[in-house]
């Protein structure tokens, strides 16, 4: 064997990943090669530059999220009807809840309403700077989806709108950063207004109909992220 | 009582993955607030699996490849791999930290993981950052251990290529 057969063996050498003949292969050729034990070191070297950019990259991951560490034990019956809402933004909650400041303590009182009041407190004491794009689902046709960026109080020259998959678009701001995202639900836990605020002020009311219901994920997030009560 | 969502204990023990996901995630996409949403995005699809998630096994598994999904999927869309001049097929391509090296001071080599194509990177990170086998990182990967060994060798061949020019003579193999 060359002395390039060998070269691919010494980085699985250097991760303790090479066994048996393979290993014993490497080794005879390692005790009368000094090119390759010069390779064998540089990419030691190589091996130690790149473990301290990854710890690098660890040490600067920002601190996880409060709500990742607690799940409600909640029963499914909590979960209202199926949805289908066509302007449900599960990413943007997803943000707002990751974001948020510290799940208040539990409440009395029904699950919804408290979901809906921790809603209105966190949008109350927090800006969001990152919500930047509405992912909608379901199945909407294409017209539906223009009508709902018809709907909105931005031109719509604003938004970008792709659609991804028959059931799934894609709407985007061009250069938009919503300053406030503002979820109400109403009493019987049905999203009744999704506002997003724009720097400049204006809101843009997404999903405003009376009596929409909770799409069956969001509800699921909420619950995941300790908005929702297991009493609920 | 029947559940349809992942335990409290799998959850707490999934959030101990937190800055992997989160590494994963922004060696690909470059952007630490993006990053920290696509890691946000794939512990809400770990927990909408609710009782289809297996909490026995270890999630740290499921979440890499989750992120890494979204990950790949974020620079489809912002065509990353059309702006950076980095993700180029033909790996005999000059890499960023070549050039980077190239124009530096001995010593002054920075970052070598972030000058190192995106497929390469993430292979790089789930060994040398995260300690996984290669049997673990072809899972998440979703190819064969002969193939992470070529990749990692490859990323360190080229670091150790672009370290080369600032070692001293006698260094120089």
């Amino acid at each position: 064997m060359s002395c390039l057969d060998h070269r691919a063996a010494l980085t699985a050498a250097l991760d303790g990943e090479l066994d048996g003949a393979a290993r014993d292969r490497l080794d005879a050729h390692l005790a009368t090669c000094a090119d390759c034990m010069a390779e064998q070191d540089a990419l030691r070297d190589a091996v130690h530059r790149l473990r301290a950019d990854c710890a690098a990259v660890l040490a600067a991951a920002p601190p996880a999220p409060a709500s990742l560490a607690g799940v409600p034990e909640a029963p499914r019956s909590a979960r209202p009807a199926v949805a289908t809402l066509a302007a449900a933004a599960l990413v943007l909650l997803a943000v707002v809840l990751a974001r948020r400041p510290p799940v208040p303590p539990p409440a009395t009182g029904p699950a919804p309403a408290r979901a809906r009041a921790a809603y209105l407190e966190a949008v109350e004491r927090t800006s969001w700077p990152a919500a930047d794009e509405l992912v909608v689902t379901g199945p909407s046709p294409r017209d539906e989806v223009e009508a709902l960026v018809h709907r909105l109080a931005a031109p719509p020259a604003d938004w970008t709108v792709a659609r991804e998959s028959p059931v799934r678009f894609l709407l985007r701001p061009v250069g938009v950063r919503w300053t406030a995202v503002v979820v109400e639900f109403d009493e019987e836990g049905l999203v009744a207004r999704l506002v997003l605020r724009r720097p400049d002020g204006m809101d843009i009311v997404v999903a405003g109909a009376p009596a929409e219901p909770l799409p069956d994920d969001v509800f699921e997030a909420l619950r995941v992220l300790g908005y929702i009560g297991s009493d609920g | 009582m029947s559940r349809s969502l992942p335990t409290r204990a799998a959850l707490e023990r999934a959030a101990d993955h937190w800055p992997e996901v989160v590494g994963l995630a922004y060696l690909l996409v470059r952007d630490r607030g993006r990053a920290e949403e696509l890691g946000q995005e794939a512990y809400l699809r770990l927990a909408r699996l609710g009782g289809r998630l297996d909490v026995s096994r270890p999630l740290r598994p499921l979440l890499l490849t989750t992120v890494r999904r979204l990950a790949w999927n974020e620079r489809r869309r912002r065509r990353m791999d059309e702006l950076e001049e980095a993700d180029v097929i033909d790996d005999r391509a000059p890499t960023p930290i070549e050039r980077m090296a190239a124009g530096e001071e001995r010593g002054a080599v920075r970052d070598a993981l972030a000058g190192l194509l995106p497929a390469w990177r993430e292979a790089v990170f789930l060994r040398d950052g995260l300690a996984l086998s290669y049997r673990e990182i072809a899972g998440v990967l979703g190819t064969s251990e002969d193939v992470v060994r070529t990749t990692l060798h490859r990323a360190r061949a080229r670091v150790r290529e672009a370290l080369l020019p600032h070692l001293l003579p006698e260094d120089r193999s």
